[in-house]
Formats: structure tokens, C-alpha cells, sequence
């Protein structure tokens, strides 16, 4: 038995005041109604949220008038999304549902913007820290320097300018990145994911269609939750060990991998997961951004504008990432359509890197 | 720096900054006050923080032969 997407929708990252449940509502319903879901089909739903609201999966069913086998929410900071994704696909695959609805949904004052339990963060619990820290020790070391990290929320902007459901769709120039505003040194405001409101929605199965996209691989490593648990700033060991797992189940190498959907939360974590993922050796990402940047090498990344340029509503980021290579495969993605995509990888990603989620999608047809 | 708050096992003197259970032993374990002079401390990265307006590093602590990392307000600049 294999698993695959079926459907997606999605709504328009923003920054307003509608609630959790219009939020979820308004993309499972352009869910169902885009691709003609008859709702008695679908037998389990997730809820990806940090939000607190208690019994939400099972309100959102009796909202949209499902009646599910199972009905869960589940939180993991940041990588919630691709969290459910993987509890949905281990359903899946033991028989226990048959069509399950992942709702990927939060606001943008959500109490997952940063880990307050983190007493060794101290007074510098907001994620730019850990993230600067980050690229300081990158820098050093490899020499990367500012303008690398520019090119990639340029990039990123540059790709959100295609997507009409990301929250920036402006382009921004490298010296606007390097004169905007001081966050902590070396990042500055524009290098910075943007918390907002978000939805997304997907439908995994065990039952193909006439455009199946199948997982092939997934890895996930938690390595701990505070900044102590972090064994070297120049490297996000989870991500490596969730990619190794990933490639191995799906007996491919990144060499492989056409498109790919990387947690750039910071610029800085764009460059450092070109290594950790296995693109180019360590050391080498801010020569690599310049490849990536001209679309000169053979992964394309974060084409829908990634969390820098579609913003940050924490548990839609996971289900956002995976439906943008969904929609690659199936040749759905308009305007940013990347030619001859056959392999898309989706890495997900928590707390200063802490815990890593990779999933590896082929397109299953033609 | 003022003194620091740690958590160190009596039987296995694991050394936590957070957790009030030892990870290894998972006994309940109780904090200590220990003056930062008396800890050994590394910088292992610094920056400057535009929010807090003031320059703080990751920094390895070692006490008693045990290590933990902790970000820190830094007093000078490295």
C-alpha cells in the first residue's frame, strides 16, 4: 500500500482579525469544492495548530459535516505540519483511515513564536537569537558572508511575487535587505520569516488518482527542545539525520531531488540545509545560493517564496511547504511551474532545528 | 554575572539549567546556587541583540566536571 496527495487548498497568508476556525474552514472548504471532494469519503482529520482552542479537530469536522474515524490535533512548534503529515501517512498505511484532511492552521500571535519553557535561552528567547548565532559561527567559519545571505530572502521575495497566496509580493533588492533594520547581528528584519495568519489544507489516501504524487521517504529526528540540546551552531544535526533517513527509504540521493521546500525561517537556515540535506558539501552553501539564486542548479528551492516570503502562521507552514510540491508535480503551480519536476522534498523544522521532519514526494505518472 | 541556578544530580551529577529531574537517573533533583565565578565559562558565540539592547553569547558553563550550554547576557565585548 503506498500513500498519496489527493487534494490541497489554501488560503492567503495575512495579517487580520479572523478567527482560528474561519481561517481552517476557508481553506479546507477551497479544498474540497477545487478538486470535488465528496466529504463522506474522508474518514480522519488532523488539525496542525499551536492554537490552545480545545477539541478543535472534531469541531472543524462538525463544521464542515464530516464524521470521521479520527479526529486529532497535534502541535510541534514549527514543524507541526509535516508532523501531521506523518502521523496521517501512518494511518494510512495501517488501514485505519482511507482519505485523510490535514488542516495546517495558526495566527499570528501565537504563543509557538517562540519556546518559553527554554530556561537556558534566558533573556533572548525570541528565535532571532539562536538564528544569529547561527550564521556568526557559519560566517566564521566558511566565510559566508552578508550578500549570501541576502540572495536568499531575494530569492524567496522574488518567488513569492508568483504566489497569490503569499503575505509579501514585492520584490526586494540585496542592499534593501542589508539596510533594513537590526534584529540581532547579523540579521536584520529582512531576513526574517514573518509571523501571520495562515491556512492549509491537503488530503493524503491510499488510493491513487489520474495525477498520483506518492510519498517515497520520510525522516524525522528530534535531537531535544532547548538551545543545549544544540551540539554545533554550523550545522542542524536533526535535519541531517531526518534527510539521511528520508533518501534511504526512498532509495534515492539528493542529487535526485528536482524541488525542494527547505524551513527558511532565517536566510541563514536556507544555506546551512543546502549542506545538511546533502546538496553540496559542508561549508560550501553561500557559494551555492548564487546556483540556486540564477536557477543554475538542478534543485530549485522554496519556489513558492518559502516562510520568508509567504510569511510564518506556525502550524500551516508544514502543509504549505508540501502542497507547493504537490502542486509542482502535478504541473498546478502556474506562473513558478518548474519544468520536468519528477522528485520534490519537504523539510520541516522546530525551535532552533531542534527537531527535523523530511518528505520525499514522487510524481507517479507520465 | 551574579550567581547561577543549576540543577545537578546527586547520584550521577548530570547538570541541567532547566529540567528538575535528572535525564538520565529521572530522579527529582533540586537546584543550587552557584556564584558565576566559580563556574568555568566558554563563549562559544556572541552577538548583538537589537531587542535587548545589549551584546549576550552562547556559553558553555562547566561545573564540577559537568557541562551545559546557556545563552547570557555578555558584561563586555569579547
Amino acid at each position: 500500500m503506498s500513500v498519496y496527495a489527493k487534494a490541497y487548498g489554501l488560503t492567503k497568508f495575512r495579517k487580520n482579525d479572523d478567527s482560528i476556525y474561519k481561517l481552517a474552514l476557508d481553506s479546507a472548504i477551497d479544498l474540497i469544492k477545487r478538486f470535488k471532494i465528496n466529504k463522506d469519503e474522508i474518514d480522519g482529520i488532523i488539525i496542525s495548530t499551536s492554537s490552545s482552542e480545545p477539541y478543535m479537530a472534531s469541531i472543524i469536522a462538525e463544521m464542515l459535516g464530516i464524521k470521521p474515524k479520527i479526529a486529532n490535533k497535534l502541535e510541534q512548534m514549527c514543524s507541526s505540519g509535516s508532523s501531521a503529515i506523518i502521523d496521517a501517512y501512518s494511518y494510512l498505511l495501517s488501514g485505519l483511515c482511507k482519505n485523510i484532511l490535514i488542516i495546517g492552521v495558526d495566527k499570528y500571535d501565537t504563543k509557538a513564536n517562540q519556546l518559553e519553557w527554554d530556561a537556558n535561552r534566558g533573556d533572548f528567547k525570541h528565535p532571532a537569537h539562536w538564528a544569529a548565532l547561527f550564521a556568526k559561527a557559519h560566517m566564521r567559519e566558511y566565510n559566508t558572508s552578508e550578500d549570501d545571505l541576502a540572495l536568499v530572502t531575494v530569492k524567496n521575495r522574488r518567488y513569492a511575487c508568483k504566489n497569490e497566496y503569499a503575505y509579501f509580493n514585492n520584490e526586494v533588492s540585496i542592499e534593501e535587505v542589508k539596510n533594513s533594520r537590526l534584529i540581532v547581528e547579523p540579521l536584520r528584519l529582512y531576513h526574517c520569516s514573518y509571523p501571520c495568519n495562515g491556512a492549509s489544507s491537503i488530503l493524503l489516501t491510499n488510493e491513487p488518482d489520474e495525477k498520483p504524487v506518492k510519498i517515497i521517504g520520510i525522516g524525522a529526528k528530534s535531537v531535544g527542545a532547548s538551545i543545549a540540546s544544540i551540539d554545533d551552531l554550523r550545522s542542524i544535526t536533526s535535519s541531517r539525520v531526518a534527510a539521511r533517513e528520508a533518501y534511504s527509504m526512498a532509495s534515492i540521493d539528493a542529487k535526485m531531488v528536482d524541488i525542494a521546500e527547505m524551513h527558511d525561517a532565517f536566510s541563514i537556515c536556507e544555506i546551512m540545509l543546502y549542506e545538511d540535506l546533502g546538496f553540496v558539501e559542508k561549508g560550501k552553501g553561500g557559494v551555492f545560493v548564487r546556483e540556486v539564486f540564477d536557477e543554475k542548479s538542478k534543485v530549485k528551492v522554496n519556489t513558492r517564496g518559502g516562510l520568508l516570503g509567504c510569511g510564518h502562521p506556525v502550524g500551516a507552514s508544514g502543509i504549505s511547504q508540501t502542497v507547493e510540491i504537490v502542486m509542482q508535480l502535478r504541473e498546478e503551480a502556474g506562473m513558478r511551474q518548474i519544468k520536468d519536476c519528477k522528485i520534490g522534498m519537504v523539510h520541516n523544522m522546530s525551535a532552533a532545528g531542534t527537531t527535523s521532519n523530511v518528505i520525499i514526494m514522487e510524481k507517479d505518472y507520465g | 554575572m551574579g550567581k547561577i541556578r543549576l540543577y545537578i544530580c546527586n547520584k550521577c551529577k548530570t547538570m541541567s539549567i532547566a529540567n528538575n529531574i535528572c535525564s538520565k537517573c529521572l530522579d527529582s533533583i533540586d537546584a543550587i546556587e552557584v556564584n558565576s565565578e566559580e563556574v568555568e565559562m566558554r563563549i562559544i558565540e556572541s552577538s548583538y541583540s537589537s531587542i535587548n539592547n545589549t551584546r549576550f553569547g552562547l556559553i558553555e558553563i562547566r561545573f564540577n566536571g559537568m557541562s551545559e550550554k546557556i545563552m547570557k547576557m555578555l558584561d563586555t565585548n569579547p
